[in-house]
């Protein structure tokens, strides 16, 4: 009876052992509806049916924080979401921000995702929509620059939320085949508690992939499977829309636009049409695409004009 | 049948420890039996269970644990007995790591573990080995050491050794070659101090792979042992002696596929007749062997030039790509053609990488005449050929940090990465190694002790086959040469023979570049300024030696070699830091201090070594018009200014400072340092002194926060901004009469010349800031030799490197200087364009509309941003305008 109580402890000891070490698990579920990026939450229809996942602990340490901060995500057709609450004392008292380049000394939720091997992205929003990001070249150059994404925050009587919207298109992986497993964390840092925390126990730098747990996407339904493949061939309507924004009034590519009028109005149109970005993306992407297509061919000309003018080849 | 297997196997265990002092008491080659227990090869019934996520893979000697990068993973193994570790005992492993720890780990924290028992853990990180343990009764007694980073790679296998040894000390050993050693324990709050290690007696479960909370290990471990007693560095190649033949073997047969690799072969072959193969030789194999694969592919697939000898490729020495000895030749620039395209003024680079295919001896491009078809001439001499080398830095790295002219000035062992620099008596030469195991404070670091001089022409040198050597080419322009499209060649010789040649056309511009001015108001000056430290306040008469640092005095000659070097890359204003006594300051560190503020400003002394120092610069051809000084933090008063009781002292010293510069420069335009990178109250406090020193006719210039710029407009001058310029800040400035400078944006570094040029010419130019002044010209650590490996400031926060006559150019200070031509371009551009727009060709007014929209619309932060593009673009403009 004894050698038995002793194996079991033993062995119950042993599971506990493998189990703390065992990374944390998120799993996140499709969804048809698309989550509005206002930074609200309750009534939003896409997030009702979605459970909260708690249990940050402090940074570096096993322990909670003063204020909880919980989370919950999904994928669209296009994009990862996640919906963040940060818990406060009194949210009117959050620090003013006066330079979000120094985002860490700000209240904040940093957001990690590791979609693939030397591809650690990194996304940082705040209580204000102010945002920043460190993706490597490597993502940037894989995706020709197209890294856009989003998050909006808001501040509420006893908490601030923000969300995050991470194309697929940036992330380079969909679970069309399977379940997609890309590791990650959700860390938070707050000024008024001067607490920092971590959804998985990090003891390391918050980007330490050691202390990331994992965020499981669930296998797409097969009547979206097509679309979710889709979404990794063209750009977000979010680096479209942004970067239709930075040259719809650029001086520098004014006489170019001059050239595609009818294209330049549907682009207008489509982006002033913000609540169906992603029904129009695919019109966004061959427009814009025109253009730029246009201009990348013209700069190739001019380059090898100058080249002729300087060397006389 | 597997009882006398085990004994088979424990007798030959037995056998070959034998020889040895220690006694072998637990081994494991991760064989296992039917259940998938691990099993020790000493201890029959000892067995250990393979953690989740692990797993036995094969290896060159057997079998090896495969450990993936998961926390908690390993082979695990209950405590037993009969490895009580008493007195001395030894920890001996194999490993072959897949990843190291990322770059901004910090030691500690990123480490790898690979074993953990009791409180003894060893780990891996950035290719080094580290360990820590607690001993003595109470388990309170902190003991660690470490070896030096970088001392071996990743995917190849490595021998690693921790002994404890009783009374004497704790090593570690990579390849049987001591690499850590400590003889006394860490004192903290709880762990006191021993001076040898105490006899500590432990028996512990134990895990070799990743703790639960440690960075996890990426790789394969394989041979584990224990031994009571701790072995010698001969007694561990002697226990490790097969299986170094054994990974020699399995390196030889994969070698034997590979060309080229014949002296490789031979250098195994030999190791493996030796009974006892010098395993430290595995690691610099290793490197090598992975190097040969690389180049053979290169071999099968490169198109050739020349006599087929080697190939080359043309590369922009500005571009954001870094260039390493094993870097592949980029496919646009392959034995191409060099092109070149400069003003009648100005110094601009370009760069060729050779990688041969075989070794050539005696290597040397020579530059040949240019010649246009007009029948004009440039002489070769107008373009300096330097070498880029590769040195070993901080934290043994390796990188393309100076351009030189001989590679046998300094001699760098990649194998055993280590570099020795060549220092000339006037009787003999030596070699002194600055890659030494242990950091040693040496502070004398004066032209007598380190005579290092460079070649003042390219010197050849011998290549190495599929070793990259690049080489980095300065054009220097002036307005006598005429202005059209000249041709030349770079022969590459070997000896006297040719080996190939490269074609090179330059197009000389009819134009030269005017000084630097903003974007914002083409009348006024876009200052180039950087912290500089000359350490003469005490004057150059005394000074015998001079110095190989920055803290110790310098001679005139050397003082002007530097200022030269300063005037010929663009800058203007080079600022004197903490070296400039006149007007004199008292040195404040708290209000408490109960020394008050000087009454004078020091005596005449200081006022001949300062005038000496003006002079010097003035010789060098700086204006000194403004003058900017650092004068301690706001002439000394720092935060600490009192109106009522300083006043006075505030009057006098900026009146007698300005009398001395007018009677010296003829103007009395003198900026002063404020509280370098103040904040908060800081920054508040020295609003008084400020008004005060304005209103007595001094300036301001300091370094802040760009975000706290709304805080200093309108109280100084000048403000040196870090973070990422914007327009609306420099508006700021400009708003209430001020200007806007940037520093660290990015840090002075050697390597690489892009972010340079970026950052330091369009990006502020297009931002309307007002000039430049990063740290720094030549701040290196004062605690040894700036070419010592230990010296981290000086890659990191330096763009130059001493040498006895002067100094050492990088591509980082080239690319400051390409920075400023950027910037003199685009000047060149807003010249014409306001000249045509007032003119009356209205072919010439329309192109320079497009002209002033098209600089008016440059985004340095878009995807799309170019630096060399963006000035060609600009070229092509100014062309326009000028051209009939």
């Amino acid at each position: 009876m004894n050698n038995k109580k002793a194996i079991l402890l033993l062995w119950g000891f042993f599971a506990c052992f493998i189990l703390m070490g065992a990374p944390k698990t998120y799993k996140a579920d499709y969804s048809e509806k698309y989550p509005v990026l206002d930074g609200k939450i309750p009534g939003d229809p896409a997030w009702e049916k979605v459970q909260w996942e708690e249990g940050f602990l402090l940074h570096r340490k096993n322990a909670s924080p003063q204020y909880p901060t919980r989370f919950k995500m999904l994928y669209t057709k296009d994009a990862l979401y996640m919906a963040v609450e940060c818990f406060e004392k009194d949210p009117a008292k959050l620090k003013k921000v006066y330079n979000f380049n120094e985002f860490w000394i700000y209240d904040t939720v940093e957001f990690f995702l590791m979609p693939a091997k030397n591809e650690i992205m990194q996304f940082i929003a705040n209580y204000e929509s102010m945002t920043y990001e460190s993706i490597p070249g490597n993502v940037a150059k894989r995706t020709s620059f197209r890294t856009g994404w989003k998050a909006v925050g808001r501040k509420g009587d006893k908490n601030w939320s923000v969300e995050f919207c991470i194309p697929f298109y940036l992330l380079g992986k969909v679970p069309a085949s399977s379940d997609l497993k890309i590791t990650g964390n959700i860390c938070r840092n707050s000024v008024t508690t001067n607490e920092r925390s971590t959804w998985s126990l990090q003891m390391k730098a918050f980007k330490d992939p050691a202390g990331f747990g994992n965020i499981l996407l669930k296998k797409v339904p097969a009547k979206a499977k097509k679309d979710l493949e889709e979404a990794l061939k063209k750009p977000h309507w979010l680096s479209l829309a942004e970067r239709w924004k930075s040259i719809r009034k650029d001086p520098a590519w004014e006489e170019i636009l001059e050239k595609f009028p009818a294209e330049k109005a549907a682009l207008e149109k489509l982006i002033a049409d913000e609540k169906n970005y992603p029904a129009n993306s695919g019109k966004f992407y061959e427009k814009l695409s025109r253009i730029e297509s246009y201009a990348s061919k013209q700069e190739v000309r001019e380059r090898k004009r100058i080249w002729k003018r300087f060397f006389e080849e | 049948m597997n009882k006398i297997k085990y004994f088979l196997f424990a007798s030959v265990l037995f056998c070959a420890v034998a020889a040895c002092s220690a006694e072998l008491v637990f081994e494991t080659t991760f064989r296992q039996d039917e259940k998938g227990n691990i099993l020790d090869n000493v201890n029959k019934d000892f067995k250990g269970k393979l953690h989740k996520g692990s797993s036995i893979t094969d290896a060159p000697f057997g079998k090896a644990l495969k450990v993936e990068r998961i926390l908690d993973n390993g082979a695990f193994f209950t405590k037993n007995p009969a490895l009580s570790m008493d007195k001395d005992y030894t920890v001996s492993m194999w490993i072959n790591a897949a990843s190291f720890p990322g770059k901004k780990e910090k030691r500690g924290f990123g480490s790898m573990t690979i074993l953990q028992w009791g409180s003894l853990r060893l780990a891996v990180d950035k290719g080094g080995v580290n360990m820590q343990t607690f001993a003595g009764e109470k388990r309170n007694i902190l003991f660690k050491t470490n070896t030096p980073a970088n001392v071996f790679g990743t995917d190849q296998w490595v021998h690693i050794a921790f002994t404890w040894k009783v009374g004497d000390a704790i090593r570690l050993y990579v390849n049987g070659e001591k690499k850590g050693e400590r003889k006394n324990s860490i004192k903290t709050k709880t762990s006191p101090a021993m001076a040898t290690p105490p006899a500590s007696p432990f028996t512990d479960s134990f895990l070799i792979g990743s703790l639960r909370n440690f960075f996890p290990f990426h790789g394969q471990i394989a041979k584990v042992r224990f031994y009571k007693g701790a072995l010698t560095e001969k007694e561990i190649m002697q226990e490790e002696k097969e299986y170094a033949k054994k990974i020699l073997q399995d390196m030889k047969k994969d070698l034997a596929k590979i060309d080229g690799s014949n002296a490789l072969l031979q250098r195994i072959g030999a190791e493996l007749k030796k009974d006892i193969p010098f395993l430290p030789v595995l690691t610099a194999i290793g490197a090598e062997k992975s190097r040969l694969v690389k180049f053979s592919d290169f071999k099968k697939k490169v198109k050739t030039a020349g006599d087929g000898s080697l190939a080359y490729s043309i590369v922009d020495p500005m571009g954001p790509v870094i260039y390493y000895r094993d870097t592949a030749l980029p496919e646009e620039g392959l034995n191409g053609k060099l092109l070149v395209v400069a003003a009648q003024n100005e110094y601009e680079p370009a760069s060729f990488i050779v990688k041969p295919l075989k070794d050539i001896k005696d290597f040397l491009p020579v530059m040949g005449d240019l010649v246009s078809k007009e029948g004009n001439k440039i002489p070769a001499k107008a373009l300096d050929i330097l070498l880029v080398k590769q040195i070993i830095s901080a934290n043994r790295m390796l990188h393309p940090n100076v351009l030189i002219h001989d590679d046998k000035m300094l001699k760098v062992d990649v194998e055993k990465m280590q570099m020795s620099v060549r220092c000339t008596y006037p009787d003999k030469i030596v070699y002194k190694n600055v890659t030494p195991e242990k950091f040693v404070q040496e502070v004398g670091n004066t032209v007598d002790k380190y005579p290092i001089y460079d070649s003042k022409t390219l010197l050849a040198l011998d290549l190495k086959a599929g070793v990259n050597q690049q080489y980095w080419i300065t054009l220097k322009t002036d307005e006598k040469m005429a202005p059209g499209l000249y041709e030349s060649k770079i022969t590459l010789k070997s000896g006297s023979k040719t080996v190939a040649t490269i074609p090179v056309k330059v197009r000389i511009l009819p134009f030269a570049l005017p000084e630097p001015a903003t974007n914002y108001d083409i009348h006024k000056e876009f200052s180039v300024a950087t912290y500089f430290f000359d350490h003469i306040q005490s004057g150059t008469k005394d000074v015998k030696n001079g110095a190989l640092n920055h803290t110790r005095p310098l001679t005139k000659e050397q003082l002007k070699a530097y200022l030269i070097n300063l005037r010929e890359h663009g800058v203007k204003h080079p600022t004197i830091i903490m070296g400039n006594y006149f007007p004199g300051w008292n040195t404040w560190k708290s209000k408490s201090r109960k020394v008050g503020p000087r009454t004078t400003n020091g005596d005449k002394q200081q006022m001949e070594w300062m005038k000496e120092r003006i002079k010097i610069l003035k010789e060098c051809g700086f204006a000194l018009d403004p003058i900017y000084l650092h004068t301690g933090g706001n002439i000394g008063f720092r935060e600490f200014y009192k109106r009522s009781e300083h006043k006075k002292y505030l009057e006098s010293f900026i009146k007698e400072g300005n009398k001395f510069y007018k009677e010296l420069l003829g103007h009395d335009n003198i900026y002063h340092y404020g509280l370098d990178e103040a904040e908060g109250e800081r920054l508040l406090a020295e609003y008084d002194v400020w008004e005060d020193m304005r209103k007595m006719g001094a300036k301001i210039y300091t370094t802040i926060k760009k975000a706290n710029t709304p805080l200093v407009a309108g109280r100084i001058d000048v403000a040196i901004a870090v973070h990422q310029p914007e327009k609306a800040t420099a508006k700021l400035m400009h708003d209430k009469g001020g200007r806007m400078w940037a520093y660290a944006q990015p840090w002075a570094r050697h390597y690489s010349g892009y972010p340079q040029r970026k950052g330091y010419g369009y990006d502020l130019y297009f931002a309307d800031y007002d000039g430049v002044c990063n740290y720094s010209y030549n701040h290196w650590n004062w605690q040894s030799l700036p070419w010592n490996m230990y010296n981290t400031a000086a890659p990191n926060l330096s763009y130059v490197m001493p040498k006895a006559d002067g100094v050492v150019d990088t591509p980082g200070w080239e690319g400051h200087r390409e920075g400023t031509d950027d910037v003199r371009y685009a000047t060149k551009l807003r010249q014409e364009i306001l000249k045509a727009k007032k003119g009356s060709d209205k072919v010439k007014k329309a192109k320079a509309l497009k002209a002033e929209r098209f600089l008016d619309t440059v985004n340095t932060f878009a995807q799309e941003f170019d630096p060399a593009w963006t000035r060609y673009h600009i070229i092509d403009h100014i062309l326009n305008l000028i051209e009939k």
